[in-house]
């Protein structure tokens, strides 16, 4: 598996192995170390020293370019011109998401939750699991080692569920993500030549794609991890049916928003602090979570509003988490939460897809004037015809009517399926539905699927 | 008991096979048939290839035969041309994706004594990977008329190129049945005019230029960012096939010359980059060159939806531009008059 797992690093670029093996080596070695040492001030130095080594081969590699450029800008501003160096290499697959599995490894051994793994081959695996390794989800040790230990059997029913999951996951990729992703990127990569209403659309498209694409690579991971005999936990869970910003973020990226709990807004003071000290810790975690995806203004911008959303809904106390996610009682309460949180966390989409600061301004002010204007003139003929031409730009009826046929069988599907995910929608249907219904995504994804200008998983590239 | 257990897994393991060997055999079945039974779509774009085959077929020498990529479909108004020079005009531009070697392989077996023959490559066909077809390009091609797999040079195919080819056809024929279905549900729901869209067969006029675009709203933008010269290092391999070309055509009494696409200028640097090359060019290619090449760079409001693509407006001057090149260097409109 640890071979597989080095195969798949390869795959990608024979340079990417490096950084891997360095955190591989550092966390286990260093964390031996700690565990051995009694000295609170040696363990806090071994700690130091690992953190330093991990987040500065994150930094080399993710941020040097971005902070070098920044520095230049800063010192022609004070007149002073200084060459800004640039490392050409690429980034190597998964950093973002090992590193952060090394830290926490390495900070709950310095916190004496347990014992360092002893055995170095069952560590590098723990790190490197291939299904996992590009993009998630991030994995405690308690979630995957245990299971490195186990001895497994054959199941015939794990491994048809985890092919199903990984149908799906495909499917979410190929029939709904990259198609979105045709229409997302021509209006996004070319924001002087549309109006607000393609604007709009676009960034409704964007929420969809953005979901379908990082859920779908997640799906395809545990439905591999499945088949492999493992389990991982589900980054996801029903997000866009969220009631509130707050709620959302404990259904989105479950696994990056829980490590950031753990280790930056507890260790903050989490929510033992003054009201002030609270709404600060949030926004910290979230601009953390927006420079986490990379080095660019927008995603500062992006983690920033999200901060100050949920800071602001805090503050208010007009957030109401529920425990298990019970369904409430009043639905129109409950659609209008939905839409709202919604179009807030579309909002912030806008900072997260814009290629700078300057073209999500013009897309925000550009939507915003012409729902004004469209509000003004919602039975006007001209009107409709105008905003028909704008949402269609080069697509064409045709594609419209088959992205928006397949987001609101989407979205119907999102909504009505059960916490346990999809497969279990079809717990106790007749074998002909299931049959039918896995049938009808394979179908999908060879007819409905893009396949020319295919786009890579956009967390990828994180 | 152990035994008992490696039954039951190997009775799992046979279930589950099962399972995955049914649903293989429906899905299977399912493309194949669907495939073989989807009737080609001749509305396409690429299906004009027909028609620009007929027309070389059924069209006298001496005539005037353009070849190139999409550049030539887009901006050249053939019919002004005709009546300029007194010849017929065949316009063979379609898609750049064809490659170098295919437009002019497709052509080889009409060539005719007399036959002037310009040929118009887009920038990028100058060099290495462009001489051979794009396989989806192709793909979609071969899907709509088979026949044409006769101009391929499959010996210069790479094993990558040829699994991507079929892969293209299947993405063609996917794509026919994706819209046919929509198209009748569309007819259903609203009555969509199909002649909206610029890329179709109906929308190549009798010499084989696209015409639906002069009056169309374009759907996408030219690209302003990306510059016209990859570099000055012309494939050699092009040269070579030119030449032989070239020279293939003066054996059989036809005269080949080239000339330089309409295209967006991208910045002012480009005039500079452009006359590199065409000094490039004038060097190593045999036979004569008839324009030059910043004449045909264009701002962009001269342009439809692509950097290559002019629109009316684009299209009338570089037409007008073509027609002073081929009188003047080729001399023949006078004798014709």
């Amino acid at each position: 598996m640890l071979a597989a797992s080095f195969c798949f690093v390869l795959s990608f670029a024979s340079s990417f192995l490096i950084p891997l093996v360095i955190s591989i080596f550092i966390t286990f070695l260093i964390s031996l170390l700690m565990d051995k040492q009694s000295t609170p001030v040696l363990r806090k130095s071994l700690l130091a020293l690992m953190l330093i080594v991990n987040f500065g081969m994150l930094f080399v590699f993710k941020y040097f370019n971005s902070f070098s450029d920044v520095t230049s800008s800063f010192f022609a501003e004070l007149d002073v011109y200084v060459v800004s160096p640039h490392i050409d290499w690429l980034l190597p697959i998964g950093i973002s998401f090992y590193v952060l599995t090394a830290c926490s490894y390495a900070i709950d051994v310095y916190k004496g939750k347990f014992h360092p793994e002893r055995h170095l081959g069952l560590f590098a695996l723990y790190l490197s699991f291939f299904p996992r390794l590009a993009a998630g989800p991030i994995v405690r040790v308690n979630e995957l080692m245990a299971q490195f230990r186990q001895v497994h059997k054959f199941d015939g029913v794990l491994i048809s569920d985890g092919l199903k999951l990984v149908i799906w996951g495909l499917f979410k990729k190929i029939v709904i993500a990259d198609r979105l992703a045709a229409y997302v990127n021509l209006v996004y990569d070319h924001p002087s030549s549309y109006n607000g209403i393609t604007f709009a659309v676009a960034t409704f498209f964007f929420a969809f794609q953005i979901y379908c694409d990082f859920s779908g690579y997640v799906d395809v991971a545990l439905g591999t991890a499945q088949i492999l005999g493992f389990n991982l936990p589900d980054n996801f869970n029903r997000p866009y049916s969220s009631t509130s910003v707050r709620e959302f973020w404990n259904r989105w990226h479950i696994t990056l928003y829980a490590w950031l709990r753990d280790y930056v807004y507890i260790p903050l003071g989490g929510n033992r602090a003054s009201k002030p000290r609270i709404w600060f810790n949030i926004i910290i975690v979230f601009v953390i979570s927006g420079l986490w995806h990379g080095a660019e203004f927008t995603f500062l911008a992006w983690g920033l509003i999200l901060g100050i959303f949920v800071a602001t809904a805090v503050a208010f106390e007009r957030v109401h988490t529920r425990q298990g996610f019970k369904k409430p009682k009043r639905r129109l309460r409950t659609f209008v939460g939905v839409c709202i949180t919604f179009v807030l966390i579309s909002f912030a989409w806008i900072f997260f897809r814009a290629n700078s600061i300057q073209d999500a301004l013009h897309i925000v002010s550009a939507i915003g004037s012409q729902i004004v204007h469209i509000g003004a003139n919602i039975l006007n003929r001209e009107m409709l015809i105008e905003t028909w031409e704008a949402v269609n730009i080069s697509f064409g009826p045709l594609w419209i009517a088959l992205s928006l046929c397949l987001l609101i069988g989407f979205s119907l599907f999102h909504y009505f399926q059960p916490h346990e995910g999809m497969r279990h929608m079809l717990d106790g249907r007749p074998i002909v539905v299931k049959w039918a219904f896995y049938y009808l995504l394979i179908i999908g994804i060879i007819f409905l699927g893009v396949y020319a200008g295919q786009t890579p998983f956009i967390y990828f590239g994180f | 008991m152990i035994h008992d257990r490696q039954r039951s897994s190997k009775t799992g393991l046979m279930t589950l096979l099962r399972k995955i060997g049914l649903m293989s055999i429906l899905i299977l079945v399912t493309v194949v048939s669907v495939f073989l039974g989807g009737r080609p779509d001749y509305t396409n774009y690429m299906a004009a290839f027909i028609d620009k085959q007929n027309r070389l077929e059924t069209t006298m020498p001496p005539r005037i035969v353009l070849i190139g990529g999409s550049n030539v479909a887009f901006g050249l108004d053939s019919e002004m041309i005709s009546e300029s020079t007194n010849l017929p005009v065949v316009n063979l531009g379609l898609h750049a994706g064809l490659g170098l070697k295919f437009m002019v392989n497709s052509y080889k077996p009409y060539l005719r004594a007399g036959d002037i023959i310009i040929i118009i490559p887009e920038y990028e066909l100058f060099y290495g990977p462009y001489l051979n077809p794009d396989p989806g390009c192709l793909g979609a091609l071969l899907g709509v008329y088979p026949q044409a797999r006769r101009y391929l040079d499959l010996s210069t195919m790479s094993l990558d190129d040829t699994v991507s080819m079929f892969v293209g056809i299947a993405q063609y024929k996917k794509n026919v049945i994706q819209s046919s279905i929509l198209k009748r549900i569309s007819r259903r729901v609203e009555n969509t005019d199909q002649s909206l869209f610029v890329y179709s067969r109906d929308n190549f006029n009798e010499f084989g230029d696209e015409v639906k675009h002069l009056t169309a709203k374009p759907g996408t933008q030219p690209d302003t960012t990306s510059p016209i010269i990859e570099s000055l290092e012309i494939s050699p391999k092009v040269i070579s096939f030119l030449n032989q070309f070239a020279d293939y055509a003066h054996s059989r009494k036809a005269n080949v010359y080239l000339d330089y696409p309409s295209r967006l200028e991208y910045n002012t640097s480009e005039e500079q980059s452009v006359g590199q090359l065409q000094q490039v060019l004038e060097e190593d290619l045999t036979f004569p060159i008839i324009g030059i090449a910043a004449d045909h760079l264009f701002p962009l409001e001269y342009f439809f939806d692509t950097n290559y693509h002019l629109n009316s407006g684009g299209r009338r001057i570089n037409t007008e531009r073509l027609i002073d090149d081929i009188l003047q260097r080729l001399s023949i409109g006078k004798q014709q008059a």
